[in-house]
């Protein structure tokens, strides 16, 4: 995998000497929106446990438990990106998503009010393009950065700060308008962030 | 083919069959609060009022076999002298600093202490040594009072440690993590309980109540009705 891996990127480095200026709309921005989100992974990982279940205490059996109400939220983003030569290109990703939790009571399992846990993530990215049409991209890439978590509400509800990764296996960006100038961009990810697809508008210049 | 085909059907036959057992065996609504509740009582009975009375018992059954209180006790008399007084002084026991006191010239004990105390474990007990499993954690301060007073044993076995008991629990207080504490008590009325030194909290027969405070304020109060089998009494809570 790793020899894999190095391959890619010699390969797409190996470009570097192409002239971007031959390629158009080598900078982008777009705004995004996926499903799948792994939040609810981490709000588990980091305040699940909080929520005590021993029988034989009165804070076992009185004390509010979380339960996460849905296992589909969706996964906002941000994304910036710079064409660097036919092969290669580099991007930021700043993402925000939201789970809501519903807080039951210890004793009736009855809820009682809701708790939002936030992520926002800040991810650079490096991807290298199979295809690189003005009109139509096929890439695959690779995400590494941070995130932070927040939950207010909760109990030791300190934020978590956690290391983020991502794999991007497959992503297509395809004109709308412009000969891509305006364009559209489905990508399937992942990691951290999420497990399934994200959909999204950009614009180049 | 035709093998095949009703071997399908009957897979899927009985795969529904089972999908509606499984799902008549878990329909009504799980009452999670009444069975924790319930459970927690139960460990009341099962620690405080049983286990105590287990280490009565040991008194009874060391006190007239033995000399002297094979160091499990320390002893200011016969136990059954008005006035003397018996310690567990066993440090192995969770009920080290027990206090066993004969009042006066009856069948009437006070059994009574103040200290940390787990829940939730069963205590294996015989005469002379304790078991020695894992040592339980959830230690909380624990303060009770009981009366325990031997009833006429009209049974045709009678063992040794097999004394009938009527027990009134008349101070408990347990405070534990999160700014919860509980009160329980047998008020007017009180647990009857034949069960010697193996039985527990089944073996009991009578009236228990409880208070559950959340920062001094109370939250929930209880009735747990015990009828001497498991499976047997009732609990109701929000009284």
């Amino acid at each position: 995998m790793k020899k894999t891996i190095f391959i890619f990127l010699l390969l797409a480095s190996s470009g570097l000497y192409a002239r971007a200026q031959e390629l158009k709309h080598t900078k982008g921005i777009s705004l995004n929106v996926g499903v799948s989100s792994t939040l609810g992974l981490y709000y588990q990982d980091h305040y699940q446990h909080y929520s005590s279940s021993d029988p034989y205490s009165l804070s076992g059996i009185y004390e509010p438990t979380y339960e996460i109400s849905s296992t589909e939220y969706p996964v906002f983003s941000l994304s910036g990106e710079y064409i660097v030569n036919k092969w290669l290109g580099v991007g930021v990703d700043m993402t925000y998503s939201t789970l809501s939790v519903e807080k039951l009571s210890g004793v009736s399992r009855m809820n009682i009010g809701e708790i939002s846990v936030k992520g926002i993530y800040l991810m650079p990215s490096v991807r290298g393009y199979w295809v690189n049409k003005e009109r139509f991209k096929l890439y695959s890439g690779l995400y590494t950065g941070a995130m932070v978590m927040f939950a207010k509400e909760l109990e030791n509800s300190s934020p978590k700060l956690g290391f983020s990764i991502e794999v991007l296996p497959i992503g297509m960006r395809f004109s709308i308008a412009g000969n891509g100038k305006f364009y559209g961009v489905v990508e399937n990810l992942v990691g951290s962030r999420m497990l399934g697809c994200r959909i999204g508008l950009g614009m180049g210049f | 083919m035709k093998k095949t085909i009703f071997l399908f059907f009957a897979l899927l036959g009985l795969s529904g069959c089972a999908k509606y057992f499984s799902d008549s065996e878990w329909s009504g609504t799980y009452d999670y609060g009444e069975n924790a509740g319930r459970s927690y009582m139960l460990t009341v009975a099962n620690n405080v009022i049983v286990d105590n009375l287990k280490q009565m018992e040991i008194a009874l059954f060391i006190d007239a076999n033995s000399s002297g209180t094979s160091g499990r006790f320390s002893s200011t008399g016969d136990v059954w002298t008005a006035g003397s007084v018996w310690t567990v002084i066993e440090e192995d026991t969770y009920l080290s600093g027990l206090k066993i006191v004969k009042e006066a010239e009856d069948s009437t004990w006070t059994l009574s202490r103040k200290g940390k105390y787990p829940f939730g474990y069963s205590y294996r007990y015989n005469y002379y040594d304790y078991y020695s499993g894992t040592r339980p954690s959830n230690y909380f301060d624990t303060e009770y009072k009981m009366e325990v007073r031997m009833l006429p044993d009209h049974s045709d076995y009678k063992p040794a440690d097999h004394y009938p008991w009527r027990v009134k629990l008349t101070t408990f207080s347990r405070t534990e993590d999160k700014g919860y504490s509980s009160s329980l008590y047998t008020g007017a009325n009180h647990l009857d309980y034949k069960g010697g030194t193996l039985g527990g909290w089944d073996q009991c027969h009578g009236v228990l109540f409880m208070e559950v405070y959340k920062d001094k304020k109370i939250i929930d109060k209880a009735r747990l009705q015990l009828e001497g089998s498991q499976g047997s009494g009732s609990y109701i809570r929000n009284l």
